[in-house]
């Protein structure tokens, strides 16, 4: 984390006894300042985050009494998890279980969440496009549109029968029993949900396009002098500089990956659950599901857990990465 | 320091303040709501079905918008507030909603201490709701109407109404139907509504291939466009539904060249029968769990009606729209109002409103379908009934003031609500418990639907009860449910390996019905 | 510390080269440019398109195959019943012909459909359907009503059909009065009204405490405020469901308004990062005059960041437009206390048969953000650079 977000170093590390009656009164200040802050992370973060691991260990439903000792049932919560065919089932020739559904999205997700923004990005700052606040701002608006409404425009879309898309690949001589049958589909319709997010990208997009901004001219310049082309700059100059962006990014769109669930949770309030055929059963669905419809609050809790380890070990595993590829720029050699 | 603290808890004050303002529902859900913990192992397998499954796919506009079809009302102070939930089985339609709404102002303005409130959730999502509603202690106080499905879901979760119903007289019942409510949770409902079920076909689509309607009479023989006379099978009624399912240019599906991308009429559809369960009972009764009540199994007829469905929907010669015509062409989901599907395989709900939107989209044509006798797997006929009805939830608040309001819907409301009249015709689609009333449904739907010949048939459906149920107990039903309901959406969705998915499929619910033990 | 506009374009000097290169760099190059990224923009924003037209459709014109795209009905020939006349006719209806008698006076009155019917003459003219078979169809001429009967030997599902321009406006009042859309627009204002409150009145103080006082363990502190940014929110939901389910704050506001008053990272963030870029000296010449910590907050750092104040209350307002799980979980049962983007999905799990009224529906949810967005847009791109940004 001090990687990714620096902190300006401020203050000697004094320990409270030896501090001044000014010091003293500045630590008591600012604890009082951000004491809801203490409060809240105490209260909704801290304490949550341990009685979901407490939970984990018990045999409890929504109705019990959580501080029933009688409840604890070791780790059998987690032997059952690791049997859970819901899970872990790969099928590949079958309808997956969840966490390979959460997977398979991300596959196309994650690439296509990073990658865009930025080609827009660039395309936006680039020096050559006339009315580049006008379109900046186009690309980005479609961000602030609740997600509940935009993913019925790009369902209406979408629609295999009926959506714009469809009607043209008709129109361009696709035949009609080739056509992507989208969210009805299952060879589909992890695409046609990146689709529906796509509107989400307008803060990876602004975001990217400040970190090219903040590019030092004079990096360009050099790299023109050395006769880089337009795609050799981008490489050895643009994507260095902004890596911490796109790093930022890549993290939030992993932490988000592992809990999407609200769009196929929306979406398919008129239909049968994991609508088509399980394939939208996302890992965060099948945990919302275990909860808040069948209330078993242990296995919720259990599944929860295992989230948090997965999110936490793919995190670490892009930090590992992360001194390969991204480049800070205090940290030059 | 003290000024911004002074300000910060008045300002939380203020926000609790008005968080609290809003009425009784809010405030904490009695104890026993609390402890009671939804028992995951029902034992009683009830002997006739009952429905959970509405038409999802509504209909067009009513022509006068009198009253919101979305209706939202808040408790008035000084009454006693009573919440009826409708979502778990029939009554989510939009022309339902506007009469439901009717009969709970009806019932308001009859007397002044109890305040009826609807509360409408889409079918598919009721079960979901519901939980999260009871498990916070703030479940509603009437549920209905609601089938065994829905009681299996929440069982352990009803009211025992054995001291109001013995104060109201339950004569007027058939006590066969009075019995099936008395449960191992006790007495926990009035017989309300019965669904049996049959084959709605459409006359004009069946005109304009020259085919012969489906047999009115159980047993008796089809009379093919040849003058042969077959016995009245899923397999004849498949060869029947392919002939009459039709490409744009005026091909069937047992011609040649006949393109099967760009169908205009289908032979037959499910339609609301969206789920595994019911589509295996249609042909053979059964169950997804064996005798010892543990182990996950799938009769063989329900595989071969599986397949049957699978072939219809994805073979060469299809007669079964799939998934996107359902959801697209077909008035999402809904075949009576899209008109073009020749039969339905359905329990009697839509006899609330057979009728199809007009070309124009401003207003519904009459009914030009009529009833037929289902057909035969190995010489018999599967069938199907329902039985809905509003039960209570344990948890309520006012048990007395929820009876008084469930017995009006059950008796004065049923003139709305199940009967009807020609002006304004019964949104339910279902054969009213009482006797009494037996004969003016029969008259009032006879009215509302003139091209509607063969009413009887509809009646002898009675005879066909699934039994076991379709709907009936399995262990951790609620998720074993939706498991089947998601498992049928696969079957219409995609071309699949279907045994394999039967396999997966069989191997999920064994692994759901491990959790409960 | 980047808080200028991302709007102002960078000066970035180009090196020349021959002249016709230069040429195409002045003109084509941009407008090549400009050409593809409108094209892309148009593809990007089609959605918005697609909902203005089809929520000017008719329930028919939705669900029929080749309907154009723009909003229009079929027009339909009522038949005045000139002929009286009873007619058997030879037709083929599903394979073989047979004999069909046709009486005309069956159809007085009724509104007909009207097809395209190619002529053996080679022409083609717009003819009503009065009876239809799958190998043959029976026409009446509209320009002769008196006239026999037309049997086309063909599927008239085949033939393409007039369709006449016709926005039907009344599905926004349709769709205004079935969610109740002055309802849950109150409640979904009432929501964002009292958890912006609730974030500037915690966030503001605790923003400042990090970036104004020194004291050991704050930046641990700080540290963990930022992770709680990649802390996946399932892992706290349980419990604090659970927790609001035994205090029976469920089926209220409380448990959507109350954690908003303690303060959450994200905007702390946004706002502690504001207050680094301000000077100190204004807060120490106020201090020298006898201020305590909370009147230089108050009348020397507030006024200062009015705009990272409201760039943090626009995010938060369209962040509460957007919510829609926790009014899912806390109100699921209060309907009445709902917001616009549960009964939006609500609305589509009963209407799923209605496209034309979901896509009015999500224009009506969608308006009050994308008004916000035009008139403080500055602020949105503001925000967005100083959490982006700074790293």
């Amino acid at each position: 984390m001090e990687n990714l977000i620096r902190l300006p170093k401020t203050g000697s590390p004094e320990t409270i006894r030896n501090m001044g009656p000014l010091a003293r009164r500045e630590f008591r200040n600012g604890l009082l300042f951000i004491s809801p802050w203490i409060i809240g992370f105490l209260v909704f973060t801290l304490f949550p985050m341990l009685a979901t691991l407490v939970f984990s260990f018990m045999n409890l439903r929504l109705t019990d009494n959580p501080l029933d000792p009688s409840k604890f049932v070791g780790l059998h919560n987690y032997a059952a998890l690791l049997k859970d065919a819901q899970v872990w089932n790969i099928r590949p020739d079958s309808t997956p279980g969840s966490l390979w559904v959460t997977i398979r999205y991300g596959l196309i997700a994650i690439p296509v969440g990073i990658l865009l923004p930025m080609g827009i990005a660039l395309l936006v700052n680039n020096p050559a496009l006339k009315g580049q606040n006008f379109f900046r701002s186009m690309f980005y608006m479609p961000y602030i549109v609740p997600f509940v409404a935009s993913i019925f425009l790009w369902a209406g879309v979408l629609n295999p029968e009926f959506g714009w898309v469809n009607m043209t690949l008709l129109a361009l001589g696709v035949p009609r029993s080739d056509l992507p049958g989208w969210i009805n589909d299952i060879n589909w319709v992890y695409p046609a949900y990146v689709l529906l997010g796509i509107w989400g990208i307008g803060n990876a997009m602004l975001t990217m396009l400040a970190g090219m901004q903040a590019v030092p001219t004079d990096l360009y310049d050099a790299a023109k002098v050395d006769g880089a082309g337009s795609f050799a700059r981008f490489a050895y100059v643009t994507f260095p500089m902004i890596s911490p962006v796109v790093f930022y990014n890549l993290i939030l769109s992993v932490v988000a990956l592992f809990q999407y669930f609200l769009v196929p949770l929306a979406l398919n309030t008129g239909n049968a659950a994991g609508f088509p055929g399980g394939a939208t059963m996302f890992y965060n669905l099948y945990l919302y599901r275990t909860f808040f419809v069948f209330q078993n609050m242990s296995y919720g809790s259990t599944l929860a857990w295992a989230l948090f380890i997965i999110i936490l070990i793919v995190t670490v595993a892009l930090f590992a990465t992360a001194r390969y590829w991204v480049y800070y720029a205090g940290e030059r050699q | 320091m003290k000024r911004l603290t002074i300000v910060l808890s008045l300002l939380i004050g203020l926000s609790m303040l008005l968080g609290a303002c809003a009425p009784a529902t809010a405030t904490p859900a009695p104890a026993t709501a609390a402890t009671q913990a939804p028992a995951a192992a029902a034992t009683d397998t009830p002997a006739v079905a009952a429905a959970t499954n509405t038409p999802a796919g509504p209909t067009a506009a009513p022509a006068t918008p009198t009253t919101t079809p979305f209706p939202v009302a808040s408790c008035q102070a000084g009454k006693t507030c009573v919440r009826w939930y409708v979502g778990l089985g029939t009554g989510t339609n939009e022309v339902q909603i506007p009469v439901e709404q009717e009969v709970v102002n009806d019932f308001n303005t009859s007397q002044d201490k109890i305040q009826l409130i609807l509360e409408i959730v889409p079918n598919a999502s009721a079960i979901d709701t519901l939980s999260t509603e009871i498990a916070s202690g703030n479940g509603p106080d009437i549920i209905g109407p609601v089938g065994w499905a829905g009681s299996n879901a929440f069982h352990g979760q009803w009211l025992d109404l054995k001291p109001y119903i013995s104060k109201v007289d339950t004569s007027i019942y058939n006590p066969a139907l009075v019995k099936w409510y008395e449960t191992s949770e006790g007495d926990v409902g009035l017989p309300f509504a019965v669904y049996p079920s049959a084959l709605f076909y459409n006359k004009a689509i069946f005109d304009s291939a020259g085919y012969n309607y489906p047999p009115a009479k159980y047993g008796d023989k089809y009379k093919m466009p040849d003058g042969t006379m077959v016995d009245w099978s899923w397999d004849t009624l498949a060869k029947v539904a392919q002939a009459l399912t039709t490409d744009k240019n005026g091909k069937n599906a047992t011609e040649a060249g006949f393109d099967k991308n760009n169908i205009v009429n289908y032979g037959f559809t499910w339609g609301f029968e969206n789920h595994v369960n019911y589509v295996g009972s249609f042909w053979q009764s059964g169950s997804l769990v064996a005798a010892d009540s543990k182990t996950a199994q799938i009769p063989d007829a329900w595989k071969a009606a599986w397949q049957w469905t699978y072939n219809g929907v994805w073979g060469d010669q299809p007669f079964i729209p799939n998934n996107n015509y359902e959801q697209s062409l077909n008035n999402g989901g809904n075949p009576f109002d899209g008109n073009h599907v020749a039969m339905i395989d359905n329990p009697v709900w839509y006899t609330c409103c057979m009728t199809h939107v007009t070309t124009d989209g401003s207003d519904k044509s009459p009914a030009d379908w009529d009833i037929g006798a289902m057909p035969t797997y190995n010489g018999k006929v599967g069938g199907r009934i329902d039985a809905d009805t509003f039960r209570i939830w344990k948890g309520t608040k006012n048990p007395q003031a929820a009876f008084d309001a469930m017995y009006y819907l059950e008796t004065t409301g049923v003139q709305k609500l199940i009967i009807g009249s020609a002006a304004e015709p019964a949104p339910y689609g279902a054969f009213p418990a009482r006797t009494a009333d037996q004969a003016a449904w029969l008259a009032a739907k006879k009215v509302a639907f003139p091209a509607v010949q063969n009413w009887d048939t509809l009646v002898a459906g009675l005879n066909y009860p699934d039994s076991p149920s379709a709907e009936s107990y399995m262990p951790n039903f609620s998720e074993a449910w939706a498991r089947g309901k998601t498992f049928y959406s696969l079957i219409i969705t995609s071309p699949i390996d279907l045994a394999k998915e039967e396999q997966t499929f069989q191997t999920d619910l064994q692994a759901i019905f491990n959790k409960a033990q | 510390m980047t808080t200028h506009s991302i709007l102002q374009k960078p000066a970035i000097s180009r090196a020349g080269g021959n002249r016709r290169w230069n040429r195409f760099k002045k003109i084509a190059w941009p407008a090549s440019v400009t050409a593809f990224a409108t094209v892309l923009l148009g593809l990007f924003l089609m959605p918005f398109l697609y909902m203005v037209f089809t929520s000017l459709k008719t329930q028919t014109q939705v669900a029929t195959p080749g309907a154009p795209i723009w909003p229009a009905k079929y027009p339909t020939y009522v038949y005045t019943g000139e002929n009286k006349n009873t007619y058997t006719l030879q037709v083929n209806k599903s394979g073989f012909p047979v004999n069909q008698v046709i009486n005309m006076s069956d159809y007085a009155g009724k509104p007909l459909e009207l097809y395209r019917v190619p002529l053996p003459n080679g022409t083609t003219k717009k003819l009503a359907l009065i009876q239809g078979y799958q190998k043959s169809s029976i026409f009446i001429d509209p320009a002769k009503p008196a006239g026999d009967p037309i049997v086309w030997t063909g599927y008239y599902e085949s033939l393409p059909r007039p369709w006449v321009l016709a926005p039907q406006w009344s599905n926004y009042v349709e769709m205004w009065n079935d969610v109740n859309y002055p309802r849950v627009l109150w409640n979904t204002f009432f929501y964002a009204f009292m958890t912006t409150i609730g974030v500037l009145v915690s966030c503001i103080p605790v923003a400042y405490g990090f970036s104004r006082f020194r004291f050991p363990g704050r930046d641990v502190l700080f540290v963990v405020l930022l992770s709680v940014i990649f802390l996946p929110s399932t892992v706290t939901i349980i419990p604090t469901f659970t927790f609001f389910t035994k205090i029976g704050w469920v089926g209220s506001w409380l448990p959507l308004i109350v954690p908003s008053f303690f303060a959450n990272a994200y905007d702390t963030f946004l706002l502690r990062q504001y207050f680094m870029t301000l000077p100190r000296e204004l807060d120490e010449a106020a201090m020298i005059d006898g201020a305590n910590p909370l009147q230089v907050l108050w009348s020397v750092i507030i006024p200062q960041s009015y705009p990272v104040i409201v760039a943090v209350t626009v995010f938060h307002v369209v962040w509460a437009w957007n919510d829609y799980f926790n009014p899912l979980i806390y109100l699921s049962s209060r309907m009445d206390l709902q917001p616009i983007s549960v009964a939006l999905a609500r609305f589509n799990g009963l209407f799923g048969s209605r496209p034309e009224l979901i896509q009015a529906g999500s224009l009506l949810t969608l308006l009050f953000p994308l008004i916000l967005f035009v008139l403080a847009q500055r602020f949105f791109v503001q925000g967005i650079v100083i959490t982006g940004v700074e790293k």
